[in-house]
């Protein structure tokens, strides 16, 4: 045991293991600690709204739509279905990244079917349904694109493109943030 | 000591004028107690009279705010982003109850939009604001005829703040109870937040610059030689021998001296500061970033009770023009 210690070869590996073992718990530390920060904007406190319950209302909004559109097209519609499916994923989201993705997923899904509500001849009620539900839906992501969760977020990602911790962060494993905008 | 002033001057010319940020083209607020911001001019002053006399009924009753503003163009902003922006920068409605309403016609762009408070999203949903402009706003906006559109929209959303409060609203502002708002009372209209600002910049150049000087004498050390001091002279009292200095003149030598160490019999604070030094690194200073940036988007002063003006927020929703 003690020549093995004694070893060159040994000491070296065991300095490079220190050494990363430093620089991953070095880097995660105070980047975990900055993505704290933006993920009080994300899941919100008494005092302030946060994102998870914008997205909330936006799925709200999705329902809504959904409501109007069944009057015209059959309920087991793709469009409809994509629909509820992405709303779901929305509303299971539990970080993130996750209610990024079902985000954008849900985006695509609620314009296409907006987009062929518009082409159906609708009665003037439910036209003046899909105009304004359309204004909430893109009310909602204003008001998320201007959370202060996406300006610590931003921050946070330039802070990692900058040298030496575009570096350390790589080896640490730490992922950039999502941008809700 | 001149070489360093000029280069302080110099320093002060050249970064004065980047200190002022750049921002949207949004036009300050003169007066708090208009509520009709037409940097257009397109809206008649019989109008923005009448309207500011319902508004100021508004706002003495509910606190909330219905602003109408006009601008020819929203430059590089999106009519969304310029309204967002003005809302903020011009506090629409009531600080605490954020219960403003902001409509914003561009008439270079021609497109209009509306944003509310955060205390009305609720209750005042951005799909019903874009039913109430297509109803009451679009037709006359089509037309060109910006006057009767502002009235029209004014007048819904007037309509809707008093069903909402559930209290009278007047409609015709020459009845006795409504004090004039459009004369100037004579009492000097300060922008707090203006003022405000500008100290803060004053005194963070005035700290920059003492900190500069303060480095720069540390750094140069002046023409001035350190004093020769005379050694002090020791009493010695009793066994107690007390410290000597130690002077570090190079002509002074210093004379051979047996020292007789005795403990020191005071106070403990000696030995118990030293580990307060060795535990005071370990503190985490972690805490105070995160209620700082909390704490910089809540940070607005109030121009208190007026007419438009009353420090209110938005989150940014609103609806606009159908397209």
């Amino acid at each position: 045991m003690k020549q093995l210690l004694r070893n060159r070869a040994v000491a070296t590996a065991v300095c490079v293991i220190l050494v990363l073992l430093g620089i991953f718990m070095g880097v995660r530390g105070p980047f975990g600690d900055m993505k704290d920060d933006a993920l009080v904007y994300f899941y919100g406190t008494d005092e302030e709204i946060g994102i998870k319950q914008d997205l909330a209302d936006k799925v709200e909004t999705a329902y809504s739509l959904m409501s109007v559109a069944k009057r015209y097209i059959s309920e087991g519609d793709s469009l409809v279905t994509d629909l509820t499916d992405a709303c779901v994923k929305v509303q299971d989201a539990e970080d993130p990244l996750q209610a990024y993705e079902a985000n954008l997923e849900m985006d695509e899904c609620y314009y296409a079917l907006r987009d062929k509500l518009a082409s159906v001849k609708l009665t003037e009620k439910d036209s003046g349904y899909n105009a304004s539900l359309l204004a909430d839906y893109q009310s909602s992501d204003m008001i998320i694109s201007h959370s202060e969760y996406n300006v610590i977020a931003e921050k946070i990602n330039e802070e990692m493109s900058e040298f030496p911790a575009n570096i350390l962060t790589k080896l640490a494993f730490v992922e950039k943030m999502v941008l809700f905008r | 000591m001149k070489k360093i002033y000029s280069i302080l001057i110099s320093l002060l010319l050249i970064f004065l004028p980047l200190s002022s940020a750049f921002a949207a083209n949004i036009p300050d607020i003169e007066d708090k107690n208009f509520c009709v911001v037409d940097d257009a001019d397109v809206i008649s002053q019989e109008t923005e009279n009448y309207l500011s006399a319902l508004n100021y009924d508004l706002n003495n009753k509910t606190g909330a705010s219905i602003v109408i503003a006009t601008v020819d163009f929203t430059g590089s902003l999106s009519i969304d982003e310029y309204a967002y922006q003005a809302f903020n920068k011009w506090g629409v409605g009531d600080k605490d109850k954020d219960n403003g309403l902001l409509v914003l016609m561009s008439v270079g762009d021609e497109d209009y939009w509306a944003v509310q408070g955060s205390g009305l999203e609720k209750d005042l949903s951005s799909g019903e604001i874009s039913q109430m402009l297509y109803d009451y706003m679009e037709e006359d906006f089509a037309k060109g005829d910006y006057d009767a559109a502002a009235k029209s929209i004014y007048l819904a959303a007037y309509e809707w703040f008093g069903d909402f409060y559930n209290i009278p609203l007047i409609t015709d502002p020459s009845t006795p109870a409504v004090d004039d708002p459009g004369t100037d009372t004579g009492e000097p209209v300060t922008d707090d937040n203006n003022t405000g600002d500008f100290m803060m910049k004053l005194i963070t150049w005035i700290v920059i610059i003492a900190i500069v000087i303060i480095i720069l004498s540390a750094l140069t050390g002046g023409n001035n030689q350190p004093k020769k001091r005379a050694p002090k002279k020791v009493q010695r009292r009793g066994p107690h021998t007390s410290s000597y200095r130690r002077y570090s003149h190079p002509t002074y030598t210093q004379p051979k001296r047996t020292v007789i160490r005795v403990p020191f019999i005071g106070s403990s604070g000696r030995t118990s500061s030293t580990n307060r030094s060795s535990s005071g690194r370990s503190v985490s200073s972690r805490s105070t970033s995160g209620s700082s940036t909390r704490s910089s988007s809540t940070s607005r002063s109030s121009s208190g009770r007026s007419g438009g003006f009353g420090g209110g927020s938005t989150r940014g929703g609103g609806a606009g023009r159908r397209k």
